[in-house]
């Protein structure tokens, strides 16, 4: 009895700290994550994807690199400002195909504009970033056959009153033009996974 | 040996032939018949049926590609016409844009691989009976990607851009709740039905005005 007690709490918790919170956050968190695993065992030219989501603790973010290596931090939000901190890592033997040598800049830029374009399909029907749970980032290399091989993908994991859903966001930048441009996709190509 | 040369000379000429050689801008494959040939808006075209046209003009890349489309025709009350695109020579498949009119507002209904969105195209005047306009179809992505503009502009292709004036109609707009998923378009021909003495002027495939 105590132990459902103790799960119900920590559930309302989570939710509660989701609920104050949005999208922006779990960027920030992400932001601030990649900048710790770039002071150690990343570069910026090494990442390759990340995920962002909240927790009962605050947020959590894994970190993937081009070499297998799996880092995750726990984020917790002090005076408007997350502060993260390396929780656990493993480094695996997987080989990834087909990723962009992007620098960890591009996929932020490129995942925030991502951002941006479902947060204004969400305030035409009436919602905003707080519904976002969860999102992830990813490069790889496709030509989409106007030349554009560096691809941005961003998962976005969300809840509408009628359920659960996901969205898929391709964003690239065509040739000579420095402005990302995206579609939704129902599906994601090349997703990566985390061995954390 | 001589056998093995002629087997390599076959092999070297075969690689000198790139695959834009084996489309039918190349080889003639999606050229219209010589015979029958009618001009409408300033293009050959054929019939394929009773008011069903075969314009001249295929999509790059076996359709694989981005293009646009100019189409200017008159479209008197009561009246309608569907034009097709990246279709077969049949006309089936590919995109159906269907224009009507309610009063003088302009009607678009689509279809393309089963999933079909009407929309009464805001901003725009049929107070003379004319329509002129500037049609984007991008078939080089996941889902099909289509932008209308007034011929005559603006030619804005931001996401808003139906919202803010810039365009009259964008995929983009009911892309998260019901396009997902479409997919590309399979043909590389286009044409239309209907009375064709409405059709004013045609042009296409042109290069796409947007890269959105």
């Amino acid at each position: 009895m105590k132990k459902i007690f103790l799960i119900l709490l920590m559930i309302a918790n989570a939710n509660a700290y989701a609920n104050e919170m949005t999208a922006n956050d779990l960027m920030s968190a992400a932001s601030e994550s990649i900048n710790n695993s770039l002071q150690g065992t990343l570069t910026k030219k090494t990442v390759l994807a990340w995920e962002s989501t909240f927790n009962n603790d605050g947020v959590e973010v894994k970190v993937l690199g081009r070499q297998d290596q799996n880092l995750m931090y726990q984020c917790d939000s002090e005076n408007s400002q997350f502060v993260c901190e390396e929780e656990d890592s493993f480094f695996g033997q997987r080989t990834f195909e087909n990723i962009p040598n992007l620098d960890s800049d591009f996929l932020m830029r490129g995942s925030q504009v991502a951002m941006s374009k479902f947060e204004k399909t969400m305030k035409r029907k009436g919602f905003d970033l707080s519904i976002v749970s969860s999102y992830k980032v990813w490069s790889l290399e496709l030509d989409q056959g106007h030349g554009t091989k560096d691809n941005v993908w961003t998962r976005i994991d969300f809840e509408l009153p009628q359920g659960k859903r996901e969205i898929y966001v391709l964003c690239h930048v065509h040739g000579g033009d420095s402005k990302f441009t995206c579609h939704y996709s129902k599906f994601g190509e090349g997703e990566p996974s985390f061995q954390l | 040996m001589n056998n093995m040369l002629k087997i390599m000379m076959l092999f070297l000429s075969l690689s000198f032939i790139s695959c834009g050689q084996l489309m039918g801008d190349k080889t003639g494959a999606n050229d219209l018949p010589e015979i029958g040939l009618k001009t409408i808006g300033g293009l050959e075209a054929t019939d394929v049926e009773a008011d069903s046209y075969l314009l001249k003009g295929t999509a790059s890349n076996g359709g694989y590609f981005s293009h646009n489309f100019k189409v200017k025709f008159k479209l008197p009350k009561e009246e309608e016409l569907t034009f097709f695109f990246y279709t077969s020579s049949k006309l089936q498949g590919g995109s159906k844009f269907t224009f009507s009119r309610v009063e003088n507002e302009l009607v678009l209904e689509m279809e393309a691989n089963g999933k079909s969105h009407k929309k009464t195209l805001e901003n725009f005047s049929l107070e003379d009976d004319t329509v002129n306009l500037s049609i984007d179809l991008h078939n080089d992505h996941t889902d099909v990607h289509l932008l209308i503009w007034n011929a005559e502009g603006p030619f804005g292709d931001q996401e808003e851009c139906s919202f803010e004036g810039g365009c009259i109609y964008n995929s983009e707009d009911f892309a998260f709740d019901y396009w997902l998923g479409v997919g590309r378009l399979n043909g590389v021909y286009w044409g239309f039905k209907g009375d064709k003495s409405l059709i004013l002027s045609l042009e296409g495939p042109l290069e796409a005005l947007s890269d959105a």
